[in-house]
């Protein structure tokens, strides 16, 4: 019943796809494969919505891109998953890439030979969320301050891409993190007009926040993927689309939260843009907890 | 020799190349599509070479036009397809231009 679920998911995140978006990510939105289109996209495993720019132009080594983002509160789509709390946040990203590190510029006209492209950028991004912080061991207060949170990233990162059905991707970097995910979503009540004796009815006024010892540390990403389109000819039955297996790995090696997951993502792409990610099913295991979400995209562009 | 300005698109999932006359067009990305111009003096024939990479079964299309003024721009080549197992596909190829590609075609 559950495989069954877990089909009609997968073939579920096709609907939300009007438009389509690049995207290869696990559920959490991290990626060590960076792509290079124009996208508006949506990750509702995630909760992410993100507009990106990329400027480049072929006879170039060099070329940039922007992004800008917003996150709601919690993912929405993770159907197994331990409850992982997040504030909403928003932030943007700059990319710098170099293209053409190991991998030769094509030769141009016939003999081209396989293709093969590699690119190596340097990502730096930044964002902001705000959220209520409930100390262990405190007294419930109604004059507790919003806690503040300034996230910097720094990610190197190597792509490659070969024979026309592969794509490769390693990063690793250093970003300020907290340790919501690791906190427990409560509510505060304050009571603003008590009930009668013996009644049990009351007007509370509730205010969200996270209970527990809050952290803020450095950690040191390590991510990679590897993509493998399928032949054209394997179709999910109803639909057209080409489909790509990536297999990945997300590990921090910060010593403060030091840890390692990994898994598999299954995407259905455009057929006519294999790059497009219309939805995709991503299952990690951490060691510990066995994570199963949805992933899908919206692009405007093509 | 009339000097004219070649319009370059094309259409793939990975970068993509096009020589006129052995010189590089620089095409500029928006998603999936790359265009790019180049101006130059032509007298009856233009080289064109291409190098267009992508994922493998996924559709390329290769126009070079010229653009007239208050028309359809006139048609040089065109090529398109499906990109191959390996990626890439490449050929080059010479095409007779007419000093003013946008003069209508006489009726035979």
């Amino acid at each position: 019943m559950r495989l069954l679920f877990l089909i009609a998911a997968f073939v579920a995140t096709g609907l939300f796809g009007s438009a389509q978006e690049s995207l290869y990510q696990s559920g959490n939105g991290e990626t060590a494969i960076y792509l290079r289109q124009s996208t508006t996209a949506v990750n509702l495993g995630d909760s992410k919505a993100s507009v990106a720019y990329i400027d480049r132009t072929n006879i170039h080594p060099y070329s940039w891109g922007v992004e800008a983002y917003a996150t709601a509160n919690t993912g929405v789509a993770s159907l197994f998953a331990s409850t992982q709390p997040k504030a909403p946040e928003g932030g943007g990203s700059g990319t710098l890439v170099r293209h053409y590190i190991l991998a030769k510029r094509p030769v141009v006209g016939a003999g081209a030979g396989p293709a093969k492209e590699d690119w190596l950028l340097v990502d730096g991004g930044y964002g902001r969320s705000s959220f209520y912080i409930y100390p262990t061991n405190a007294a419930p207060s109604t004059s507790t301050a919003k806690t503040s949170f300034e996230r910097f990233r720094t990610i190197l990162a190597y792509n490659y891409f070969a024979g026309g059905d592969r794509i490769l991707g390693f990063a690793a970097g250093a970003e300020r993190r907290n340790n919501l995910s690791n906190l427990k979503s409560t509510s505060q009540q304050t009571v603003v007009v008590a009930g009668a004796p013996g009644s049990t009815s009351s007007i509370v006024t509730t205010q969200a926040g996270y209970y527990g010892n809050y952290k803020v540390y450095i950690a040191a990403p390590i991510y990679t993927d590897a993509l493998f389109y399928l032949p054209g000819k394997v179709m999910v039955p109803g639909f057209d689309n080409r489909i790509g297996v990536d297999l990945f790995t997300r590990s921090d090696l910060a010593a403060v939260n030091r840890g390692s997951a990994g898994g598999i993502g299954i995407f259905l792409f455009k057929k006519s843009d294999p790059l497009s990610s219309i939805g995709g099913l991503t299952a990690s295991y951490d060691g510990t907890n066995f994570q199963v979400s949805l992933t899908a995209g919206i692009c405007f562009s093509k | 020799m009339p000097t004219i300005t070649f319009q370059c698109a094309i259409s793939s999932t990975m970068v993509s190349y096009i020589n006129l006359q052995g010189k590089p067009v620089p095409l500029h990305q928006s998603g999936t599509n790359w265009t790019g111009s180049l101006k130059l003096s032509v007298t009856d024939t233009l080289d064109i070479a291409y190098t267009i990479t992508g994922i493998t079964e996924s559709p390329w299309t290769l126009a070079v036009t010229v653009d007239c003024p208050g028309g359809k721009p006139a048609s040089i080549f065109s090529a398109n397809g499906n990109i191959p197992s390996g990626g890439s596909v490449g050929d080059t190829k010479t095409v007779k231009v007419s000093a003013n590609p946008c003069a209508p075609k006489s009726e035979p």
